[in-house]
């Protein structure tokens, strides 16, 4: 039977490694295809795929396995050749930024760092903070509908604007505490207005005792956040290697 | 499988599919799929955030992956 794509896992540091056997997606055996001293690990797939939970399982599990023998650059997930040529093509064309990148990435972790908040609790207490328009805004309710109108979109602009600067604060302090331990960061804050701050920290594997026992301290300290540690995973945040569409292969 | 997991399965699902979903090596060439097709498959699981908060409803606390304790 002749597949119907190929699908990649990760480029792995090396031009061999250790088997995996059928861990792939629907169970197909990972295969590895080598250019100098890097490799791609990839799998057939019979059908049009219709991904589900178990394939992210089977992907990441892969990346793990790979990585616990040498420096990886994950995929994203669902990438899919439809050729088994274009395999060796990608290694050989893209090699240069794959080798900087494996070197850079060697022997570092990616832990992830949620930061949650109770945003309606954060507002109340600027609302307080403002008694001053509060009572302008009573004064004014007695107004035309539109002015009302016009006088509480410009009460909630404000409160938006207070909530990103608080965020900002406090996210800030987050990441001061951590970065030191960190090698780098990627730092989102205000995902949403609940997700404070949701961060990935690139961190040397000798160092991650000492970042682990920072988060500790930095959870300690900020009583009134949530946070969720997750980790050490592969440097999904890190690979720096995301071709615009549309560019020339 | 999805029943099966466990609170801290879940949350390692979710963390995992947020970086699968959006991070990691993105070629342009030929492939088939695109990001937003997969998006589109993981319709149970579009609200990936949305389930960050929910998650905030169980325990929280330093959860670690099991590999964690493993590392040398």
């Amino acid at each position: 039977m002749t597949a119907a794509g190929f699908y990649v896992y990760c480029v792995a540091d090396g031009p061999t490694g250790p088997t995996i056997g059928r861990k792939g997606l629907q169970g197909k055996e990972v295969m590895q295809v080598s250019h100098r001293d890097v490799r791609l690990l990839w799998s057939e797939m019979d059908a049009k795929p219709a991904f589900a939970e178990g394939d992210v399982l089977a992907h990441e599990a892969v990346v793990e396995l790979a990585w616990a023998h040498s420096a990886v650059l994950p995929m994203r997930f669902g990438t899919v050749f439809p050729a088994r040529e274009a395999l060796p093509e990608i290694l050989a064309r893209l090699y240069p930024r794959f080798r900087v990148s494996l070197d850079r990435l060697a022997g570092k972790v990616e832990v992830g760092v949620k930061v949650l908040w109770e945003a309606e609790a954060i507002k109340e207490e600027l609302r307080a903070l403002r008694p001053g328009t509060e009572r302008c805004s009573e004064n004014l309710n007695g107004g035309s509908p539109a002015k009302s109108y016009l006088w509480r979109r410009f009460q909630e602009h404000l409160l938006e604007r207070g909530l990103k600067e608080k965020a900002a604060d406090v996210a800030g302090e987050v990441n001061t505490s951590l970065q030191p331990w960190a090698s780098e960061a990627e730092v989102k804050v205000l995902r949403t207005e609940n997700l404070l701050m949701s961060a990935a920290y690139l961190v040397r594997r000798d160092r991650l005792e000492g970042f682990r026992t920072q988060l500790g301290r930095v959870k300690e300290a900020q009583p009134r956040l949530k946070f969720l540690f997750s980790g050490p995973w592969p440097p999904y945040s890190f690979v720096g290697i995301e071709e615009p569409r549309g560019e020339e292969p | 499988m999805t029943e099966a997991l466990s609170t801290s399965g879940r949350v390692t699902l979710l963390e995992a599919l947020d970086r699968l979903l959006n991070k990691g090596v993105m070629i342009n060439g030929d492939i088939t799929i695109s990001v937003a097709d997969v998006d589109l498959i993981f319709v149970g699981l579009r609200v990936l955030l949305a389930s960050v908060e929910t998650a905030d409803r169980l325990r929280w606390g330093i959860r670690e992956r099991e590999p964690v304790e493993s590392l040398p």
